[in-house]
């Protein structure tokens, strides 16, 4: 019937509104706090907009706190997340390589293991990896993060997807016959060909990096060395607006706009990512994945 | 003092010159032990390591201008606030790898149970200062306030910065316009008795004597009236005892009063818009309400103007016992790994009993060394009402903390602010009286966690709440 | 190495699905290949996987093993018989089945929805949701604090609908399961509706279009023919996110910063591990629950690979 067809359409509307609100309604309250003051946050209509000199005050404020900390820890972000991302993606494009079009010994047992620990969350590891960390020395250093985020077994496995599936296997062959060594048909056949998949993994590896709160949190232990998400809960703490405590001495600023703020400092360089990469991603490679 | 120990001096002289000598020196040494252990480290090549926290900033400046040679470094962390526990486990880390040699020296510490817990097995990592400190100096503290710093086996492992003793914080114009030259109440009765006065004559008006509803009300009613929660009586021994009369007096005295909105108006009220010290007719808080809560001295419209909030001597507990609880006050500790511990305890000598460091201050923390007391009242006292007596109070208070409040490694804080909080603030509210058992309990495992045995009378404490609770 | 809650996600698998029915791979290797140029290429990624897969397990294993008397298991019977160990995983199975029950009802329904929608619609909505998955983490923790917090919520007038005044009125103990699936499903939801938008996408148009010349609308034609047809996904939704879950720590420990303890630090078994190991100096009994978190989440990963044939090994 025309009228009930109507009605689902109507029903569904309202329903994915009321989901957009609760999908998007944090984000917009997050990007409008910085722009007022703690006590207008706290008197005026939650999404009531401030003002731009505000914004700007806020920004300094959690900017210069404690000699430009947050600044350090978006270095720190930044350097743990693309030097995790470059490792995983050095790892796992030729593994993928490998996997997918050559034959080895243990070739099987390898994409076993690879499968299994890809599903093993990762936070199970964190502890056993720091107590390993301990006995070689790392624990405190850039490579006690480096390291971990550069084992990426799912990023081996989407390039053993990809590899398997979009390389012709003429080309290989015509490539081998015409005498280029293994590593000539890697780098000057399949490589060209795998820009796609070096973002995909690079798309992943680079998120799931960037937002890493365990593993970071229990391999530092100075506050110049923690990246945006451990530092962000430190923010927290000292801030008169959380802990009372906190007031003590002369030193607090961070109140809730500046919190605000150094959330979205913290999200920034992500969803600015995840932007970019939307259309590839959400409209197209996801959502063709699974057509034949 | 080199030149003492140069061989060629050394040798010219005959075997009774040199143990003279010898004596000299070595009663100048320990004389001067503090000086000259600064001396030192102003001229060793290794510079000392010394962790604060931000709110400490003033005193590095200060310390640096005291002794401009000094060879110190100084690193900011987060002060181990909040339960990080950040010195826990970079200790147990390094007790695992090896000490590194940029380990700290000398640590600030802003929660003031780490110290025995550092002290004490597993940690063992804090320096006795009994050996290296003159019994003058560490009998210099306000009242009992030390036993934070001294481990079941009477070891020193730490000098205290500041006291944070609660004190009855009273809106002196506000108070006199509502009462007259009524005496502000000396008593947890007294203060009730107002608060019902209030509620009957103006009633509506919001006014505010007390709050249970914030997450470590429990330092100020449980401990301020000797109720034993967290008390250590013996090594690795806590006794937890909800029935004594210390917790059944004040649950029973307030959730009798018939006062409502004992619960505070905002979540954390500290932050501006939240806590309206105009509303606040008087308050039991620590000395550090008094700017960092009630913004006395701030200008309108963050704070009240100077001269608005005054501080009477806290009220005698239930039980008729001139003790008081407390919230916060820091902590200086040596490293036992430190490769220059003289110089270390020298310097947290400094740092606790100078006035040159005490009188800077930060503005909420009452030197704990008596001493230096007058200096920080003189200097911060000044924005209270009465500045005198606001001061002559501070000192009552950090002399009556009570000693039978920890110090246990776990946060009787946190075990309120999951039982308690939730109850008195919900709606119905619940009441004291109905919650001590599953805060009792909270603490209870807490203290079986971390592998200490708990003392108590009470049936639900000893079933582990299966009977009695 | 990722934790965020649903930590393979549903995205990233869907993205691995990519040509997972083609025929053509070989088994023989093609002509003129060597061997050993397999290893070489493969050669970071072993080094990696015995280092920070292998290595860490077995040490950690090592150590719940390691007791005074010896090798035994006296590491785990102690964990366990804290006081907080059951509590920590009761607390956790909760959150687990408040989370999974109403995720699946949810992705499953807005997919639906969106996938009935003109591209450009759909897409927009996709990405709308997706998008929290950005801020997975510590950052959605404080984001969500001031939602829950009814003087700076948006939502405050659901919250003041509850009675609820003060932080401390949302975040009470019997609250927090319910709290932490809200998070969970702001940050993981996105993603799978992604992943079921794909997976109907696979649905071949002529039984839609046989179902509705046979007269069924739209509500039947999603219950009888399109939802059967993606159950496959929504299992593997639900065991990720179940292995995913066990693992809870960052949003119950910045929670429990935040209240000052009103989210007890031992909330979650993670948490438990953690401050056995970093705050009482106790690292074999933290290894045991450690372990005990491995154990599940390798068994459920264990099912997948081997009775879910989600991948198919050449």
């Amino acid at each position: 019937m025309l009228a009930r067809r109507y009605a689902f359409r109507i029903i569904a509307i309202l329903v994915l509104l009321l989901f957009t609100v609760f999908f998007f309604g944090p984000v917009v309250w997050l990007l409008i706090a910085p722009t007022k003051t703690d006590s207008q946050i706290i008197n005026k209509a939650p999404l009531a907009f401030g003002s731009f000199t505000t914004f700007g005050r806020t920004f300094r404020d959690v900017t210069s706190y404690e000699g430009n900390l947050v600044l350090t820890w978006l270095k720190n972000s930044a350097i743990y997340a693309f030097g995790g991302t470059a490792l995983a993606v050095l790892a796992a494009i030729p593994s993928g390589y490998g996997l997918a079009l050559t034959r080895f010994a243990g070739r099987r047992a390898l994409l076993a293991i690879t499968l299994v620990v890809m599903i093993v969350p990762g936070t199970a590891l964190v502890l056993p990896l720091f107590l390993e960390a301990n006995t070689v020395h790392l624990v405190g250093t850039v490579w006690s993060i480096i390291l971990p985020f550069g084992f990426f077994p799912f990023g081996v496995y989407l390039a053993y997807i990809y590899f398997s599936t979009t390389i012709p296997k003429d080309l290989l062959g015509a490539a081998r016959i015409d005498g280029a060594g293994e590593w000539g048909v890697f780098w000057r056949i399949a490589l060209p060909l795998a820009v796609p998949v070096v973002g995909l993994v690079g798309f992943f590896s680079f998120v799931a990096n960037w937002n890493n709160y365990y593993l970071p949190f229990v391999m530092t232990y100075d506050n110049s060395q923690y990246p945006l998400q451990v530092g962000l809960p430190i923010l927290l703490g000292s801030s008169p607006s959380i802990n009372p405590v906190a007031a003590t001495g002369g030193q607090a600023l961070i109140y809730r706009p500046e919190l605000a703020m150094a959330t979205l400092i913290a999200i920034a360089p992500v969803l600015l990512v995840f932007l970019f990469a939307q259309r590839t991603l959400v409209s197209g490679m996801l959502a063709g994945s699974t057509k034949e | 003092m080199n030149s003492f120990f140069n061989v060629r001096s050394w040798r010219g002289r005959s075997l009774r010159t040199r143990v003279a000598l010898t004596a000299v020196v070595v009663a100048g040494v320990a004389l001067a032990a503090p000086a000259a252990s600064v001396a030192t480290a102003a001229k060793s090549s290794k510079p000392l390591v010394v962790w604060i926290d931000t709110s400490r900033i003033p005193y590095e400046n200060a310390y640096m201008k005291a002794n401009p040679k000094a060879n110190i470094k100084w690193v900011i962390y987060n002060g181990n606030e909040n339960g990080t526990g950040v010195l826990q486990s970079k200790f147990a880390l390094w007790n695992r790898i090896g000490w590194p040699s940029n380990a700290p020296d000398v640590m600030f510490d802003s929660q003031n149970y780490d110290a025995v817990q550092l002290g004490t097995a597993p940690y063992n990592d804090l320096l006795n200062l009994k050996n290296y400190l003159p019994k003058s100096v560490l009998k210099g503290y306000a009242g009992k306030s030390m036993s934070a710093c001294t481990t079941p086996s009477g070891e020193v492992v730490c000098l205290r910065n500041d006291t944070a003793a609660d004190v009855l914080w009273v809106n002196q114009g506000l108070y006199t316009s509502l009462f007259g030259t009524a005496p502000v109440p000396t008593t947890w009765g007294g203060i009730v008795a107002d608060g019902q006065a209030l509620q009957k004559n103006h009633p509506g008006a919001g006014y505010i004597v007390g709050d249970i509803g914030d997450e470590f009300d429990d330092d100020f009613l449980y401990w301020g009236n000797g109720c034993p929660l967290d008390d250590v009586v013996g090594p690795n021994t806590v006794e937890i005892d909800p029935t004594q009369p210390g917790c059944k007096g004040i649950d029973s005295l307030l959730d009798n009063s018939g006062l409502e909105g004992n619960a505070i108006t905002d979540t954390y009220v500290f932050a501006a818009g939240g806590f309206p010290a105009a509303k606040v007719v008087m308050m039991v808080g620590p000395l550090w309400y008094g700017t960092a809560v009630f913004e006395n001295g701030k200008a309108a419209p963050d704070g009240v103007p100077n001269g608005t909030m005054a501080a009477y001597a806290p009220p005698v507990s239930v039980r008729n016992a001139h003790i008081t609880g407390a919230l916060g006050g820091g902590l200086w500790l040596v490293s036992s790994h430190s490769t220059q511990p003289a110089a270390a305890a020298a310097f947290a000598e400094f740092m606790s009993t100078s006035p040159k460091i005490q009188k800077v201050g930060v503005d909420a923390g009452l030197p704990d060394y008596v001493a230096d007391q007058a200096g920080y009242v003189s200097k911060f006292g000044s924005v209270f009402a009465d500045p005198t007596g606001t001061g002559k109070a501070w000192e009552t208070a950090a002399a009556e903390v009570w000693n039978g409040w920890g110090p246990t490694p776990w946060s009787t804080d946190a075990a309120w602010a999951s039982t308690v909080v939730p109850a008195v603030t919900a709606t119905p509210p619940s009441t004291l009286g109905k919650s001590i058992n599953s805060f009792a309990l909270a603490l209870a495992n807490d203290a079986r966690l971390a592998g200490w045995t708990v003392k108590s009378s009470s049936r639900c404490i000893n079933s582990n709440g299966s009977s009695g609770c | 190495m990722t934790d965020h809650l649903a930590t393979v996600t549903p995205a990233e698998h869907a993205s691995a699905r990519r040509g997972r029915r083609t025929r053509g791979l070989r088994e023989r290797p093609p002509a003129g290949t060597s061997r050993s140029a397999g290893y070489f290429f493969v050669a970071i990624y072993v080094v990696l996987l015995a280092c920070l897969g292998i290595a860490p397990t077995i040490y950690a294993i090592s150590l719940a093993l390691q007791t005074p008397n010896g090798l035994g298991f006296a590491n785990f019977v102690n964990s366990y018989d804290l006081p907080q160990f059951i509590p920590a995983f009761k607390h956790v199975l909760m959150f687990e089945a408040i989370w999974l029950v109403s995720q699946s009802v949810l992705v499953v329904l807005l997919a639906l929805m969106v996938h009935n929608l003109a591209r450009r619609v759909s897409s927009a909505f996709r990405f709308i949701f997706y998008l929290p998955g950005a801020m997975a983490g510590a950052a959605s923790v404080v984001i969500w604090l001031f939602m829950f917090t009814p003087t700076t919520s948006p939502f405050s007038f659901l919250l003041h609908a509850l009675h609820y005044t003060l932080l401390a009125n949302t975040v009470t103990p019997n609250n927090l399961p319910v709290l932490f699936a809200i998070m969970a499903f702001w940050t993981g939801a996105g993603g799978w509706i992604v992943v079921m938008h794909g997976a109907l996408n696979n649905v071949p148009t002529e039984l839609i279009e046989a179902a509705e010349i046979d007269g069924s609308n739209v509500l039947q034609t999603a219950l009888r023919i399109k939802l059967p047809l993606i159950r496959k996904w929504v299992v593997y939704m639900l065991v990720l996110s179940f292995a995913a879950g066990m693992q809870l720590f960052v949003e119950p420990q910045i929670l429990g910063i935040a209240t000052g303890g009103e989210v007890p630090p031992q909330w979650s078994p993670n948490q438990l591990a953690y401050y056995l190991a970093f705050q009482l100096d106790r690292f074999n009994e933290a290894a045991a629950i450690s372990v005990d978190l491995l154990v599940l989440g390798v068994i459920v990963a264990v099912i997948i690979v081997w009775r879910g044939r989600l991948f198919e090994v050449q």
